[in-house]
């Protein structure tokens, strides 16, 4: 008898009420099978009508994202051998409703992210549209974000967030990760705008630094490190802005 | 149980939100060992208390101070200083760790930050024991 493995995955279904629950597929084991590998059989030999995202299968578009046994994963790149003989359990990112099976409703995380403008912001805003200007960086001034640059948007950060669970009003990991890059980004010069986000209530002092945002980043952007680096670019402004008589923003 | 997370869309109606438990904090290492360190707080707080009290004393004449040191002696105070300093220690450690991690970027390596906290610490807690004694 081929080798099989166990997938239990949580299931949702809008259409027949608020059950969720997990619903259990015994499958061929194959030693080179991404979990995304295995679901897509499930979908195409077992039940049609299991739904999950996805998209590149190479860890780069970052719609694959699930929980696996109980950690925030692509699963893209995640394989069965892993895992094998054991037990797999997925369920849908954590910390955001789910739409159905292990679709999840990332709305919030995208108005999050519109609102630190995650994009190059000019002082004159004629510069953004003409096109035949050069902004020439060094390599130490793209070095500078080029870690945090990396995001794929995949929001496994928010996943492993339970400052993000718990306080769902909190920016999250991914958009000040973000703001972190462009800020540091020697041709903006938004970063003005996007302090009055960051540095609010709801922005980078709801982190109470548990780390695991960092842990679970496929791109190791290192969205803690940018948090609190975020911290102190703020503290020290506020600072600066009261010595100059100001209320300190 | 907590509130419950992200509103859902305009668009998405029926969407599902999975409560959070109190004992969230259980399920990994990593929240239990944060959990720890948020609690340490607490002793670091009774810590500086401890230490303003000595303080006070110091200011109040010997007498005063030799008393407060000789209840210190007592089983329960070693006890309590012995579990107040593991916690700490412990809170130290950790924050030490964070900051090479806020800090080191470039030429300056996170472990590099963290050994600098160290060395700091060593030598401010050699010129305190040689200050006092």
């Amino acid at each position: 008898m081929a080798e099989q493995i166990k997938l239990t995955i949580w299931r949702y279904n809008p259409d027949t009420g608020d059950e969720y629950k997990p619903q259990t597929f015994i499958i061929p084991y194959q030693k080179d099978w991404s979990i995304l590998d295995a679901l897509n059989h499930i979908k195409a030999e077992v039940d049609g009508s299991l739904s999950y995202r996805w998209s590149c299968r190479m860890a780069i578009c970052g719609s694959c994202g699930m929980m696996v046994n109980g950690t925030p994963r692509l699963t893209c790149s995640t394989y069965l051998n892993e895992f094998y003989p054991n037990e797999i359990t997925l369920e849908p990112l954590a910390n955001f409703p789910i739409i159905k099976d292990l679709v999840v409703d990332l709305t919030d995380f995208m108005d999050k992210l519109r609102s630190v403008k995650p994009w190059i912001i000019r002082e004159n805003k004629k510069d953004e549209e003409d096109t035949s200007n050069e902004y020439l960086q060094t390599p130490a001034q793209m070095e500078s974000y080029y870690q945090q640059s990396l995001c794929i948007n995949c929001t496994l950060c928010y996943a492993a967030c339970p400052a993000y669970g718990l306080h769902s009003d909190f920016l999250g990991p991914a958009a000040i990760a973000l703001t972190y890059r462009y800020n540091n980004d020697s041709r903006d010069q938004g970063r003005g705008d996007r302090r009055k986000v960051v540095a609010a209530e709801n922005g980078v002092w709801k982190c109470p630094v548990v780390g695991d945002c960092t842990e679970v980043c496929p791109k190791h952007v290192d969205p803690s490190a940018a948090i609190q680096r975020t911290k102190v670019n703020s503290a020290v402004s506020w600072f600066f802005s009261f010595l100059k008589g100001g209320k300190g923003e | 149980m907590n509130t419950p997370n992200t509103s859902p869309s305009p668009e998405v109606t029926r969407t599902y939100r999975r409560l959070i438990p109190n004992t969230w904090w259980l399920k990994q290492r990593s929240t239990i060992l944060f959990m720890i360190r948020e609690w340490s707080s607490v002793f670091v707080a009774l810590y500086a208390i401890c230490l303003l009290g000595q303080l006070w004393a110091l200011s109040e004449g010997p007498e005063r101070y030799n008393a407060l040191l000789a209840k210190s002696l007592s089983g329960g105070s070693l006890l309590l200083h012995l579990v107040m300093g593991a916690f700490v220690l412990y809170h130290m450690v950790t924050w030490f760790k964070i900051s090479g991690r806020i800090f080191g970027s470039g030429p300056l390596s996170p472990g590099a930050v963290t050994a600098v906290n160290y060395v700091v610490w060593i030598a401010a807690s050699i010129g305190v024991f040689y200050w006092i004694f």
